[in-house]
């Protein structure tokens, strides 16, 4: 039992462990990024080169970079210590970077309209130049907007400034980072602005201006880029990669190692673990750090010594694949019966025309021989399935209207889905009903319970 | 409730203004600039006693009447509006006080049918002392518009009750009539209780209210004669006191399993509760930025009571960092984009316009001036699920706040669906985490044991009844809302069959009440050709299967059943009626334009039909 009770230090380690999971720590260097920041700085440098005009060689087209990515695989971070970086060099040689540089930095979810898009980054330059303006940009800034202008007029004005902005030369050079770019091309109007972000940082247009386009998925460059290769303005694209098993686990171990002997507390085989498990699903670092803290707060509350294999592997089942089987356990009785009458329906196609042919008489001969097999299982023949499956078990069988409830409630959990026929959409009755979960896990369950055992059992077999 | 008009009349200088609800209060604001210099001005407002239901939804109007009245210290109101404002006072108790002329005197109000005659004495105290006046012969010439009119009365305000208690009791006996089946809590069902407690006593005795208590009274008699009969009149008296007590035992009981009153620990949810605690603490306590907690559960499971006592526990602790609470229902915003508005409003206590609001919000969280400490905060959303638009922008920002560094922010959402992360954007998703509380239906046990404990004092349920509800409703939702109800409906039952304890047949009753469809009775109470068109499409349906029927078909069997009982049958055009007022009571449902050639389904359960009419005379043999 000694054993069991962990030291203060262990515990103390424990919860600095749990805090450096935490989303905003930060961390020193990048790792497993080297490549991606290499050519963003490098495409940060030449096109610096191009519009500083000190070399006449066109090493770069145009002054845009676009990088996709599936979330959590570093994007947005990568770019900001790449910037960072750019920075510092910019800062040690003078002679050579004389230009300053200026950063504007927006996520585009948080824009609700175009126009608003443009007004923010005119807002965001001028606070940062406001001492030294050029007499050009200070017209650009401070000209007062017409009151009366309707809202594609302003739309085009605002498209004007802009435009106006990129050509001219100021002192500084704008570097215009757009997170979740591809929200942008949602509003219907305006589909244009992108393109026109993408032209006014082309080769012919920008003189001042670069653009980094940052975007989750990948069909949104399949799209864009004929598009933008028409009109000469196709940026350069990075593709971020999902991070491999030794990748995460790497990074897994950086974010834990100022902490000494960090394996005591956290074995390097629950790091193993997790890092397989996440690279199989979705390569998210997230959710690896989510899991990782969630594993040492288990051992908190447990007061375990350290985060072992089994540990992990627990967490794992617990929260990124739960089984159904513990929710189907704590469903109401009669919830159970509809569900496992759903999944007999959708077994035996047979039973369904049946049912439909038979409303609720189970005491009739049946006549006629089933011809055709309907497979679309409606609310009514479940409802007719149902009540002689209550009858068959002896159960209350409940009313019409705490049915429908019950089905919705189902539907709530994720069981089922409820889905409207086209033509008849009053009728709640023809409902199409669709099973979400998978028939053999739910199966499994059902036969373990009592009374529905007979059923289950036997259709095993 | 038609005529919304109000009419000001001023002694002096009379003024008549009419129209709409909307303008009258502006428009009296002008009136009183204007004769704000003449010293004796009267105000004469005449209501229709319906208006009151108008005042409870114009509530900031009826202050600025107010307040005008009291301004100009005008102590002479009259008639109807003072009524009416009684009434409005019982709804808002903060809404200035008025006093009436006619305080010691004697109300008269006329409705404007000049049917009834509505008495007041010394209207100080409403709901103890007014009473109102019927002639019965009136009553009888104009039955239906009475019983509207105190439906009326009766809905739109429980304090009439105690007037209504005092009309003769053939009138409130024809209003039981209309109302077959009384739901639980509607004031026609205390009504009931009323007249019961009434028709005891003396016809003539005054009623008495609930919770009086009865003067005891001397009962010892010293002369030897009359012994006997005091000792029963004695014992009568005790039987009486002891009902009283049991009737004030029974409201106290359904008070408590009012849903409105929510105790101070919640059973059962324990585990879930020390979740959510230990996430708001470390949240706030160990500044551990970057967090959002996703809560899922079926309704009535305890889900919102269970976060607001976790929060209120942690804001009683003295040593513990104060922190923001923020509680924002998503179902009462105008659109998911008034999320932004509302949010910077309590967070900053200013208003601002929609569309500069998410600029607003982003700048607030992702300020780096270390120097302006923020407090936390803690946001709680419930109905999560309803912020879901089409691109799931602001579901999208709600959970990007929490992670920029420094925003000192969590966020928890609250709602029904279980798989809600798994319908939104991967990258949401990733930004959402991983850990979730889920609220599962409540179990038989736990059912008895939150009943139970709300109970604990009172002794009035048999252990039986409660096993019973708590079975029933664990069997079909496990929602803890439910429960509370049938228990609460069941306490009324046993009132109305005057027994001590509830028992499990009332039990039984008030399920059969709840979760049993009031179809039987309404298929009872059908016209006979009704009954007979319904019937003849269960029968079709039964023999030839299928779920339609087309109308020529049923036209067909329903000639064939008239015949067979002898029944003169009705023609197209009217049966043509007849099916279209038992679609209008959702009876069945019809489908397709051209009549003969109509779906017939039936709504309700062909069981449910065969059910009620089973013991009426054509049908016996029908099914």
């Amino acid at each position: 039992m000694t054993e069991k009770i962990p030291n203060k230090k262990i515990s103390q380690k424990l919860i600095q462990i749990k805090k450096s999971f935490n989303n905003s720590t930060q961390v020193p260097n990048l790792l497993c990024r080297e490549e991606e920041e290499k050519t963003i700085t490098n495409f940060l440098k030449k096109s610096y080169i191009r519009l500083s005009q000190k070399s006449k060689k066109k090493k770069i087209k145009n002054l845009s970079l676009f990088i996709s990515g599936l979330p959590g695989t570093g994007k947005s971070y990568t770019v900001q210590k790449s910037i960072q970086k750019f920075i510092q060099k910019t800062n040690k040689n003078p002679k050579k970077y004389d230009k300053k540089l200026q950063i504007v930095e927006m996520n585009c979810m948080q824009i609700s309209d175009p126009r608003s898009f443009y007004q923010k980054i005119f807002k965001d330059l001028r606070l940062q130049n406001n001492t030294i303006l050029q007499q050009e940009e200070t017209e650009i800034f401070y000209s007062t907007d017409d009151e009366n202008m309707d809202f594609e007029d302003e739309m085009r004005y605002l498209q004007m400034k802009f435009q106006k902005l990129t050509t001219l030369t100021p002192r500084k050079i704008t570097i215009l980072i757009l997170d979740e770019i591809d929200t942008l091309s949602q509003f219907r109007d305006h589909q244009e602005l992108l393109y026109q972000l993408f032209d006014c940082a082309s080769q012919k247009n920008s003189k001042s201006f670069i653009l980094l386009g940052i975007a989750n998925n990948l069909e949104f460059t399949d799209k864009l880029l004929p598009i933008l290769f028409e009109r000469g303005a196709n940026p350069l694209t990075l593709n971020f990669t999902t991070y491999s098993i030794d990748q995460l686990s790497l990074l897994i171990k950086q974010r834990i190692s100022p902490i000494e002997n960090y394996e005591e507390v956290f074995h390097p085989q629950a790091i193993e673990l997790c890092s397989r498990k996440i690279s199989k699903t979705t390569g998210d670092i997230r959710k690896a750090f989510d899991l990782c803290r969630e594993c040492a707060n288990y051992a908190i509350k447990q007061k375990l010594n350290c985060v072992t294999f089994q540990v992990m592997f627990a967490m794992i089942n617990q929260l990124v694949d739960p089984k159904k089987s513990n929710l189907i356990d704590s469903l109401p009785l009669q919830q159970k019966i509809v569900l496992a009458s759903i999944v007999l329906l959708s077994k035996n196609p047979n039973l369904i025309f049946q049912s439909e042919q038979i409303p609720f008489d189970s005491n009739r001969k049946k006549t006629k021989k089933p011809k055709k097999v309907e497979h679309n299982l409606n609310v009514n023949i479940l409802r007719n399935y149902y009540i002689s499956f209550c009858k068959l078990k002896k159960i209350d069988s409940i009313s019409r209207q705490s049915f429908i409830e019950l089905l919705d409630k189902l539907e709530g959990s994720g069981m089922i889905k409820l889905t409207q026929q086209k033509k008849k959409k009053s009728n709640i009755w023809l409902n199409k009903i669709d099973l979400i979960t998978e028939l053999d896990e739910l199966e499994f369950c059902f036969s373990k319970i009592p009374f529905l055992e007979d059923e289950f059992n036997s259709n095993l077999k | 409730m038609k005529k919304q008009t109000v009419q000001i009349k001023y002694k002096q200088k009379p003024n008549q203004i009419k129209g709409n609800k909307k303008y009258y209060s502006s428009v009296l604001i002008k009136e009183k600039k204007k004769e704000k210099k003449k010293e004796t001005t009267k105000i004469k407002l005449t209501f229709q006693i319906g208006d009151f239901a108008l005042l409870k939804s114009h509530k900031t109007q009826v202050i600025q009447i107010t307040q005008i009245i009291k301004e100009e210290k005008q102590n002479f109101v009259s008639g109807r509006y003072f009524i009416a404002f009684n009434l409005f006072k019982k709804i808002y108790p903060n809404a200035p006080k008025i006093k009436s002329k006619y305080q010691n005197e004697l109300i008269e109000i006329k409705e404007s049918s000049n049917l009834a005659t509505l008495q007041i004495f010394k209207t100080e105290k409403l709901d103890k002392k007014c009473k109102l006046h019927f002639s019965e012969k009136k009553f009888l010439k104009h039955k239906n518009h009475y019983i509207s009119r105190f439906r009326f009365l009766l809905e739109s305000n429980q304090i009439l009750l105690h007037e209504i208690l005092e009309t003769p009791q053939q009138i409130a006996i024809s209003i039981l009539e209309t109302q077959k089946t009384p739901t639980a809590n509607s004031p026609r069902y205390l009504l009931h209780q009323g007249i019961q407690t009434r028709s005891q006593s003396n016809k003539n005795a005054r009623i008495r209210l609930f919770n009086e208590v009865p003067k005891k009274t001397n009962s010892q008699t010293n002369k030897n004669s009359k012994k006997r009969k005091a000792k029963v009149l004695f014992q009568e008296k005790n039987r009486k006191i002891k009902s009283q007590n049991e009737v004030n035992s029974f409201e106290l009981a359904r008070e408590k399993l009012q849903i409105s009153s929510i105790p101070e620990t919640l059973p059962c949810r324990e585990s879930e509760m020390k979740q959510i605690y230990s996430f708001i603490k470390k949240s706030v306590g160990e500044n551990l930025d970057g967090r959002c907690l996703y809560i899922s559960g079926m309704p009535g499971t305890g889900k919102t009571a269970t976060v607001h006592e976790a929060t209120t526990r942690l804001q009683k602790k003295s040593k513990f960092p104060k922190f923001l609470l923020i509680q924002i229902n998503a179902a009462k915003l105008q659109t998911p984009q008034h999320l932004y508005t509302t949010l910077y409003e309590k967070i900053k206590n200013k208003k601002i316009p929609l569309t500069k609001a998410p600029d607003a919000l982003a700048n607030f969280f992702g300020s780096k001036n270390q120097k302006e400490k923020k407090q936390y905060m803690i946001l709680i959303i419930d109905e999560l699920d309803l912020l879901v638009t089409r691109n799931q922008k602001v579901v999208y920002n709600l959970f990007d706040w929490p992670r920029i560094k420094n925003s000192r922010l969590s966020v928890i959402g609250i709602s029904n669906t279980m798989d809600l992360p798994e319908k939104l954007l991967p990258k949401i998703q990733s930004r959402l985490g991983l850990v979730h509380v889920s609220f599962q239906p409540y179990s038989r046990e736990q059912i008895t044991q939150i009943v139970s404990s709300r109970l604990a004092s009172l002794n009035i349920f048999s252990p039986d009844a409660i096993e019973l509800g708590s079975r029933k409703i664990a069997a079909v939702s496990g929602d803890a809302r439910r429960a509370l109800e049938v228990f609460r409906r069941a306490i009324e039952i046993a009132q109305m069959d005057q027994k001590d304890q509830v028992l499990m047949c009332h039990v039984s009753k008030a399920i059969q009440e709840m979760l049993v469809s009031g179809y039987v009775l309404a298929i009872q109470n059908l016209s006979l050709h009704e009954k007979i068109a319904i019937s003849s499409i269960v029968k079709e349906l039964n023999v030839n299967g299928g779920v339609f029927v087309e109308t020529s078909i049923l036209f067909q069997r329903y000639l064939g059943f008239c015949r067979l009982y002898q029944i003169e049958s009705v023609l197209i055009p009217s049966f043509a009626i007849i099916l279209n007022n038992l679609s209008n009571s959702r009876l069945i449902l019809i489908e397709g334009k051209t009549f003969l050639f109509q779906k017939i389904s039936l709504n309700v359960d062909p069981e449910d039909v065969q059910n009620a009419l089973q013991e009426e005379e054509p049908f016996k043999n029908f099914f």
